[in-house]
């Protein structure tokens, strides 16, 4: 799999699945704060073959459209030129649920990439994709199953972050998603462009903003933040996100929002346990008012349920606890644990 | 979006073939149940997803057409609705299995037991679970110790019978399924009782509502429904002095668990939240009968509307406020009798300006409690609605 550092260290590239126009304006403007040259969005799956007007900066742009991902990408992505190694290319999946399968299955086993490519022609090879985020809330969890088994039989893993993901960030580098805000003054006001040290791992979309948004009212920067998403299954799994965490030499501390629900967080314990997970974290689970309940309901996220005492939030947070792990007994307290990190 | 219970007679209908069953309402008829059970010896129990219904009394056996007419009369008399009608499987009580399959990341986790039935909530211990990876690879099903003395003859029941159990499971998005008490003999199953759940996001089985879902909880449902956003509401306390319209649903379970933390989660009438960009046509909908149940007990005490969410993403706050302030323009009034102040925190595209519309609103009409964008800890606003109503 990719590496943060890896991200850092070359110009990533975007394909959007589907024309969501303040999503995509968002990545435009943050690439243009970000004092980047051209905006990272090369194309987008829109069905029709043509063009669509944006932004960068005042200058207004034409990315192309394609009818299907392998619609002629590599003659059109992109104005002014074509995709080369070592660019990293991105894709964000902004398809319903029940597309997401088959569009994301589509890109991950690529085979139209290669049919439409020139092999004799120079430069005419289109990177294969690095990874991507679907959006998408509604997704099986059989199809989330699906597309894991999928990359997991592939020789190199590829970052697939969601379903239900705002995205992933890393600052002054790479936006994919609504994550971080959507309008310029989100984007300015939150310094997402400056980078530092702080990771933001997120099962829900609103709360790795929020995160964010802690992080940096207590003057910190960040290293880079993603949102798993609130599924069952989510397809990069919290203990690989903490993997990635590891493995960047920037990151410093990581910042961890979960729910009750699922068995993720011992899959974290193990991590910690077994010496691979060593950075400090702060982690937040939330979901103790499901104790007021008879019953613990369904709270808003599809894996926010605790049928069994093991996943509830007081389980999960005594069980991160016991291995080291700083743990909130409230929000408020979290907020306090984050002013406390001493800056690197 | 999740895992929901759907009936026993849905599951068994889809798992085993030739199935028997009559699901059964108070309008059921003795012909119609005399007319499909012509052997006489039958059982009736309830069917809505309740969980110890043997131990509660909603199950009898070795009934007549008649008895299982009287049954329905009188447990339709207490409120329930659907009731599962099926002929009786002859077995001695020690041939009761539990067996349960349930969907994990890396394949289905299978929990046995000898002790089946009723009791076997009594009996944890006696539950052995192995994973399986998927249905042709079963070799961790060999390691189960199964009752001895039998020739090992029930290992070869689910040897034979996952195979094919496990692809209809997944061919329907089945989850979660119980069978308790399960026999496992003459190359079959025969679960006598299932609980099972579906993934709702990947299938279209008609699920169990909740028993309890008072009018407000049904109109918002049934406007969730019509939008690609997200709007829940569930009644916890009508009494409660607590309101609230909360937004994101990790923010919205951050907040109500503040609100517990903080020793007020008694006091907390509502749960729920909007999210995912609604229209502000659906939010002013979603506020309305929020208001409404609100103003359905006014109360001798003063009321908190907690009006709270993190910084959104995507969602506009401009747009969303806009439809809450019209809903709570056109019951200002009543808010102001029934002591109501508000408390906002929200961040996110547009923040500004929708802050600014909703400041002007509450000052306006005297609702005003606090208000506060990012810059303020999302917690905050918990701490001065606990002020305010002690």
């Amino acid at each position: 799999m990719i590496t943060i550092q890896q991200i850092r260290n070359s110009t990533n590239k975007i394909i959007a699945l589907g024309n969501h126009e303040p999503i995509i304006q968002s990545i435009l403007d943050f690439d243009y704060f970000s004092g980047k040259k051209q905006g990272s969005v090369v194309g987008i799956v829109a069905g029709r073959a043509g063009f669509s007007k944006y932004f960068f900066g005042r200058q207004e742009i034409l990315i192309p459209t394609l009818v299907t991902l392998g619609s002629d990408l590599e003659g059109r992505a992109q104005p002014g030129g074509k995709v080369r190694p070592p660019s990293n290319l991105w894709f964000l999946n902004l398809l319903s649920g029940r597309r997401a399968l088959s569009s994301t299955l589509a890109i991950l086993q690529g085979p139209t990439l290669k049919e439409v490519s020139n092999p004799e022609g120079e430069g005419r090879t289109f990177p294969k994709f690095s990874g991507g985020v679907i959006f998408a809330e509604n997704v099986p969890e059989l199809h989330s199953l699906q597309i894991i088994s999928t990359i997991y039989d592939q020789s190199s893993t590829k970052l697939v972050v969601g379903p239900a993901s705002v995205g992933l960030l890393v600052p002054g580098v790479l936006k994919l998603g609504p994550i971080g805000g959507i309008t310029p003054t989100q984007i300015l006001e939150s310094k997402i462009i400056q980078p530092g040290s702080v990771a933001v791992l997120s099962a829900s979309g609103g709360m790795c903003n929020e995160l964010i948004n802690v992080a940096i009212q207590a003057g910190h920067r960040l290293s880079f933040a993603l949102s798993f998403g609130g599924d069952r299954f989510p397809i990069l799994s919290p203990r690989d996100a903490f993997l990635l965490a590891q493995s960047d030499p920037v990151t410093k501390t990581v910042l961890y929002y979960g729910e009750l629900g699922g068995e993720d967080e011992y899959e974290l314990v193990k991590l910690k346990q077994e010496g691979k997970f060593t950075k400090p974290v702060i982690a937040h689970i939330a979901g103790t008012v499901a104790s007021l309940f008879p019953e613990s309901p369904q709270f808003g996220h599809a894996k926010a349920k605790a049928d069994k005492q093991r996943v509830t939030a007081f389980s999960k947070r005594k069980a991160l606890a016991s291995v080291g792990f700083q743990v909130s007994n409230s929000f408020t307290e979290f907020i306090e644990f984050v002013t406390k990190i001493r800056s690197l | 979006m999740a895992r929901v219970k759907i009936s026993e007679f849905q599951a068994k209908t889809i798992l085993l073939p030739h199935y028997l069953g009559l699901s059964a309402t108070p309008k059921t008829t003795l012909k119609e149940i005399t007319r499909t059970f012509p052997d006489s010896n039958l059982v009736v129990k309830l069917d809505q997803g309740i969980k110890k219904r043997g131990k509660r009394g909603l199950v009898q056996v070795n009934r007549t057409p008649r008895d299982v007419i009287s049954a329905i009369q009188t447990w339709s008399m207490a409120g329930w609705q659907h009731f599962l009608v099926e002929p009786v499987v002859e077995h001695a009580p020690e041939a009761e299995r539990y067996l349960a399959l349930e969907r994990m990341r890396d394949g289905w986790q299978l929990s046995y037991s000898d002790h089946g039935g009723v009791e076997v909530e009594s009996s944890w211990d006696s539950l052995q679970t192995v994973l399986v990876p998927n249905s042709s690879d079963l070799s961790a099903i060999r390691t189960l110790s199964l009752p001895k003395g039998k020739d090992r003859s029930e290992l070869s029941v689910l040897l034979e019978t996952l195979p094919s159990l496990i692809p209809t499971l997944e061919k329907y998005h089945l989850v979660f399924l119980e069978m308790n008490p399960v026999l496992l003999r003459a190359h079959q199953l025969i679960p006598l009782d299932i609980a099972c759940e579906v993934d709702s996001a990947g299938s279209s089985l008609a699920t169990i509502p909740d028993r309890n879902q008072g009018a407000s909880e049904k109109s918002i449902a049934a406007l969730d429904a019509t939008t690609p956003a997200s709007l829940k509401f569930k009644l916890l306390n009508p009494n409660g002095s607590i309101w609230v319209l909360l937004s994101g649903g990790g923010a919205s379970l951050v907040l109500a668990d503040e609100l517990a933390d903080q020793g007020i989660g008694k006091e907390l009438a509502n749960y729920g939240e909007y999210s995912g960009a609604p229209k502000d046509d659906d939010v002013y909908a979603y506020t309305k009968i929020v208001l409404s149940a609100l103003l359905q007990v006014v109360g001798r005490k003063p009321l908190a509307i907690v009006i709270a969410g993190g910084v959104a993403n995507f969602t506009d706050v401009k747009k969303t406020f806009s439809g809450i302030i019209r809903a709570l323009d056109e019951k200002q009034q009543e808010l102001r009798l029934a002591k109501a102040k508000i408390f906002v925190r929200r961040g996110g595209p547009n923040e500004a300006a929708g802050l600014q519309m909703m400041k002007d609103f509450l000052k306006q009409s005297g609702l005003l409690g606090s208000i506060y964008g990012h810059e303020t800890p999302l917690t905050q606003v918990v701490t001065e609605v606990k002020e305010y109503l002690s």
